[in-house]
């Protein structure tokens, strides 16, 4: 097994009388492209976010990169790259500028370069000189996926990553995240469009009503007959009965 | 359902919808609290009147609540011409019924007129019904009479929707025709300040729920009412909205500003970065009015007491930069007003260091302003023997306050300061020290060999008490969300 990047043992978070995240114990090693499948509300985004440092768990423990989210979560957020669920860039910096504030947080020395690549490689030189508050929703997801990859991290963390965007920007950034991945990287991603996950993931895991209902590679977890929106469904429909 | 129906039916929609939003932010029980203490604050105030009523005469008192009242209104109405743009900016995601025109099949009009209603309904019930039923409450001990507090609950109401009603129709005026707003403004300001210099005529008398109150005549009554019926009519027909406003263009000048503020090390790039949303943002202008704009109101007011009705207040160049650490809280809550924050939550950067961020912001700001105001006033008084130790009152009050803000209220100011414990301490740390001050300012010709080193004493206590909370700040919004 490759070296361990992600790890998790009986991680629940719960919100008052709610459990969101119940339980989960999971390892994801580098160069993997973790999905996480799940239904709205069933988790994932929680799961996300503890693991980027950006939410307590209530209780059980976890690593990223060797470090405990819960209790370093400055540490960690400066090791990784997080695109989060709502495309919020600052409203009045525009798209170049907050590529370079996202240089200066991180301390990257060739802030200019690297913005330069993305904003040719996403097609945004035709909007770099506008506030990001007036930037189209598809617009605003490219540059967050820019500033979340832009520092090349070891790891990422996408939250809905092809939201708002395209076909052709979609299949632009799985071929980026390829190179990514071939190139040492990790990604963990929460996704609902189970298409995207069965060819592009080398582990899933489905998660519903806060429990890990399944995890592994993908051909393991689809039967004869079925696709990965079959497993699906089974799986969750299995747990939605139990409860 | 009939078309009245379904605008009540949208009236509480827009209430229930008001309630969880302040609920949601400072807790169910804190935003409960605050009419309560409104209630204990005004019983109190009923229980004492025999008492202020020797030193204040009862017109007088009328004066002062019907004019804040009025005032209060017109705050809510600026309140809502910013609204949506402050809104869109502090609390980011979250949506709101007064966008649904944008989605939905509903004339904005029609929205429009169900949040007005709904606005006039929260405050009624949030301040104001509190503020008199304290009164009602001292009756069995002071003796009022029930038809006078009735009487008074509604004035109160009617020099409250004046206000309200005044603030939307300017703003519709505004929307649709800016430099005619603007010229309005000017020429209304102009001859009110004239006829009250001049005294022409008791301006009082331009608020008919005032007028209402002192002669019970229901000509008053009648006025007011169509009054704040001709203005809200005014305010919704005339309402335009301009959906998708233009764009500006803008030259990359981050790393550039971020060179400007390198002086401030970690701080240096969220503070350019708060730099350049204040030129963008518009805001610039309206943060030096909110802290200038008082400190010149307070400077005309006693030049008018002292010059023209020839009252002799001991007020001098030190009162003066007591008051600045005072002014300068407003300016810590319009920069939290800048940008929705929540970005930053996925960078290394703690919410912490944005507060701290705005400290210095701040800081940076009223060196510049309070120093220039008190140079120019200094001037204005021949009291420049006084600048030192004024610029030292100024400076180390207003560490002490925007410290002391900053740790009590983090990035949320506008809404931590409805919560009536948030309140209560910042009450607490504020007012002693500022008291102090204003009494020793008005010592300090007496006998300044005394004043001068007990005023600098004090100012060193302030500088160490703004250090502690300064530090405080890690401690108390390291581990806090930038979400709402």
């Amino acid at each position: 097994m490759s070296e361990t990047i992600i790890e998790t043992d009986s991680l629940v978070r719960r919100f008052g009388d709610v459990i969101a995240v119940n339980g989960v114990s999971l390892s994801i090693g580098k160069g993997e492209l973790f999905g996480l499948l799940g239904a709205n509300g069933a988790g994932k985004s929680t799961l996300l976010k503890i693991l980027s440092g950006q939410l307590e768990p209530t209780s059980g423990r976890c690593t990223v990169l060797g470090v405990d989210p819960a209790k370093d979560p400055l540490k960690v957020k400066s090791l990784i790259g997080i695109l989060p669920e709502v495309e919020s860039p600052p409203s009045f910096l525009t798209g170049r500028e907050y590529l370079h504030f996202i240089g200066l947080v991180r301390k990257i020395n060739d802030i200019e370069t690297r913005a330069n690549w993305w904003i040719h490689f996403l097609d945004m030189d035709g909007v770099e000189r506008v506030p990001c508050k007036d930037l189209s929703r598809g617009t605003r997801q490219k540059l967050m996926f820019a500033a979340a990859l832009i520092h090349e991290p070891p790891l990422v963390f996408l939250d809905e990553p092809f939201s708002g965007l395209d076909p052709r920007y979609q299949k632009l950034l799985r071929e980026h995240l390829s190179g990514y991945l071939e190139r040492g990287g990790t990604v963990f991603m929460c996704t609902h469009i189970l298409e995207i996950a069965e060819k592009m993931c080398s582990q899933v895991g489905i998660i519903s009503q806060g429990r890990l209902v399944a995890i592994g590679r993908p051909e393991d977890i689809i039967r004869d007959g079925e696709g990965l929106d079959g497993a699906f469904m089974r799986l969750t429909e299995r747990e939605d009965a139990k409860t | 359902m009939n078309a009245v129906g379904q605008h009540l039916r949208l009236v509480r929609l827009m209430m229930s919808e008001e309630l969880r939003l302040n609920a949601g932010l400072i807790g169910r029980v804190q935003f409960l609290l605050f009419p309560v203490m409104i209630l204990v604050f005004s019983l109190i105030l009923a229980l004492a009147s025999k008492q202020l009523l020797v030193a204040t005469p009862l017109d007088q008192m009328y004066v002062i609540l019907h004019a804040l009242l009025f005032t209060y209104g017109l705050a809510v109405g600026g309140f809502a011409l910013m609204g949506e743009r402050i809104a869109n900016r502090r609390f980011g995601q979250v949506s709101l019924l007064l966008q649904t025109p944008t989605l939905l099949p509903v004339r904005f009009r029609t929205i429009f007129l169900a949040f007005y209603v709904k606005d006039i309904i929260y405050y009624i019930l949030f301040t104001i019904a509190p503020l008199v039923a304290g009164i009602a409450l001292s009756i069995p001990m002071t003796g009022f009479r029930v038809s006078s507090v009735l009487f008074l609950l509604l004035t109160a109401i009617l020099s409250f929707l004046l206000g309200i009603s005044l603030s939307f129709s300017l703003s519709s005026v505004y929307v649709r025709w800016r430099a005619g707003f603007t010229a309005l403004l000017g020429t209304v300001g102009a001859l009110l300040t004239a006829s009250y210099l001049g005294k022409w005529f008791d301006i009082t008398q331009l608020l008919p729920s005032l007028e209402l109150q002192r002669t019970a005549d229901l000509w008053y009554l009648l006025l007011s009412a169509a009054l704040v019926v001709g203005l809200s009519a005014f305010a919704v027909l005339t309402l335009q909205v301009r959906f998708g406003s233009s764009s500006r263009l803008f030259d990359a000048e981050m790393l550039e500003t971020n060179r400007s503020f390198e002086f401030a090390r970690g701080s240096g790039t969220l503070m350019a970065k708060d730099w350049i949303d204040l030129k963008r943002s518009r805001t610039l202008g309206p943060v030096v009015a909110a802290y200038v704009g008082p400190l010149l109101f307070l400077a005309i007011l006693f030049w008018f007491v002292e010059g023209i009705i020839q009252v002799r207040i001991p007020i001098n160049l030190i009162f003066y930069s007591a008051m600045i650490g005072f002014f300068s809280v407003s300016i810590y809550g319009w920069l939290n007003l800048l940008d929705d924050p929540s970005f930053l939550e996925v960078l290394p950067v703690r919410v912490s260091d944005m507060v701290k961020t705005k400290v210095l912001m701040l800081s940076l700001f009223a060196l510049a302003l309070s120093t220039a105001f008190l140079i120019v006033l200094g001037l204005a008084r021949s009291e420049l023997g006084l600048l030192p130790l004024a610029l030292l009152v100024g400076y180390s009050s207003t560490a002490f306050m925007v410290c002391g803000t900053a740790y009590l209220t983090g990035l949320r100011t506008n809404s931590y300061l409805f919560d009536p414990r948030v309140l209560a301490k910042f009450a607490l740390m504020c007012v002693p020290p500022l008291c102090m001050l204003v009494i020793l300012s008005f010592n300090y010709a007496n006998n300044e060999a005394f004043f001068g080193p007990v005023i600098a004493g004090l100012c060193f206590l302030l500088v160490c008490g703004g250090y502690l909370l300064y530090r405080g700040i890690d401690r108390r919004w390291g581990r806090e969300s930038f979400m709402f």
